[in-house]
């Protein structure tokens, strides 16, 4: 039954990834009986600075955010909801601990995938590269995307684009750590957010 | 089969991300499906609109990647010795590039074919690791600005591109570099000027 929910939430995953329809059944129920899924509380770390992870995680239910501090600030480096999959790259590509947290903003399904357990698969199930090649490229073409925004977009600009990505982020996400996110002050989105609501 | 590329250099300057162990086997495959080329300061590599289908590694020169935002010339990023570089999401996706390649000093480079990398990714698993490392490495230098974007003042935006190509004020025009931090040249010879007192 168990195997059953978590073939869900794969299957969730892929399909927001686009690749649901080009891995065999067989490479899936293998994927399926070595991922872990773990439970988390609002407010549970699950990940710690300094914590060794060389695995991939996938947001099956609910949403987490990846923050660092930096002169004493929380800064929100991001924010996942459900369908998302990332690795922390200094973790999973380095062998360094983590330089950052992941922290669930609301009660959440984590599934995790261990880099050596992937690899060892691929070997007996070569179409399971492009798990990691969409992650990645998705992962890309978002950072790009994020620096480009920064750089150009106005407050009320960067807003209107988390909010296609996200939709109601603000009823699960605290506004501080969405202004961080946007690099903006927690005034300035509640200015973005009034005049929105009088428009 | 030797087209004159700098093995030992690659071997040495990608050991972070694993290069060194690659099999030979791997490694010759590898440098057999390179292609050397040379260019002048100038140069596009990259036009707008043009599909980007090669991964490149710079073994000399320095370049920039940049594109038009209303007309105006924005800097995403400079590349000295050893960089390597590709238009992200024309690369990855096969559609045409909004961004440009421009080579600001001679260079040379070598050149991957999109479907090489792809090929050689998929016939060797120890080679897919080693490409995954190199753009998890782009995912790296992405965020690092994004950090930078969020938070940082326009004198530690300049510090960090400064670590990666000391020179670089020397080498390419102040405007290039003000459009990179997202500042105006007026700022950026402020900032220069601060960092210049503080450093007597």
């Amino acid at each position: 039954m168990q195997k059953l929910l978590n073939m869900d939430l794969l299957l969730f995953q892929f399909q927001s990834l686009g690749i649901a329809d080009r891995i065999p059944p067989e490479a899936m129920e293998a994927v399926v009986s070595h991922i872990e899924v773990e439970e988390y509380n609002k407010r549970d770390l699950i990940v710690k600075k300094g914590d060794i992870c060389t695995k991939w995680f996938f947001v099956g239910e609910g949403i987490v955010r990846v923050f660092f501090e930096k002169n004493n600030t929380e800064i929100t480096d991001l924010i996942a909801p459900e369908g998302w999959a990332f690795p922390l790259v200094e973790c999973y590509y380095e062998n360094m601990p983590a330089n950052a947290n992941i922290e669930a903003l609301e009660p959440c399904k984590i599934l995790t995938l261990e880099k050596d357990t992937l690899l060892g698969l691929q070997k007996k199930y070569p179409e399971l590269a492009l798990i990691t090649r969409s992650i990645l490229k998705r992962f890309l073409t978002y950072n790009q995307h994020r620096v480009d925004s920064l750089m150009f977009e106005t407050a009320e600009e960067k807003y209107d684009r988390l909010l296609a990505n996200i939709p109601k982020i603000l009823l699960r996400v605290p506004s501080l750590y969405v202004a961080s996110f946007l690099g903006i002050t927690p005034e300035t989105l509640s200015r973005v957010r009034a005049k929105k609501t009088k428009k | 089969m030797d087209k004159n590329i700098d093995k030992e250099y690659l071997l040495n300057r990608y050991k972070h991300f694993g290069i060194d162990k690659l099999p030979q086997e791997v490694l010759d495959d590898y440098f057999s499906r390179m292609k050397v080329v040379k260019k002048k300061r100038h140069d596009l590599l990259l036009k707008e609109g043009e599909v980007c289908t090669n991964f490149a590694i710079m073994r000399t020169g320095l370049m920039r990647i940049f594109h038009y935002k209303k007309g105006k010339d924005i800097s995403d990023v400079f590349l000295g010795d050893g960089s390597f570089c590709v238009s992200i999401e024309s690369f990855f996706n096969e559609e045409p590039s909004d961004r440009l390649i421009e080579i600001l000093e001679p260079a040379e480079i070598y050149l991957l074919p999109r479907k090489d990398l792809i090929e050689l990714c998929d016939k060797y698993l120890e080679f897919d690791l080693f490409a995954q490392s190199m753009i998890a490495f782009v995912v790296g230098v992405l965020q690092r600005k994004v950090e930078l974007l969020q938070f940082a003042t326009a004198e530690e935006r300049l510090e960090m591109i400064l670590q990666d190509v000391p020179d670089l004020m020397q080498r390419v025009s102040s405007v290039q570099v003000a459009s990179y931090l997202g500042v105006t040249p007026e700022t950026l010879s402020r900032v220069r000027g601060r960092m210049a007192r503080r450093n007597e």
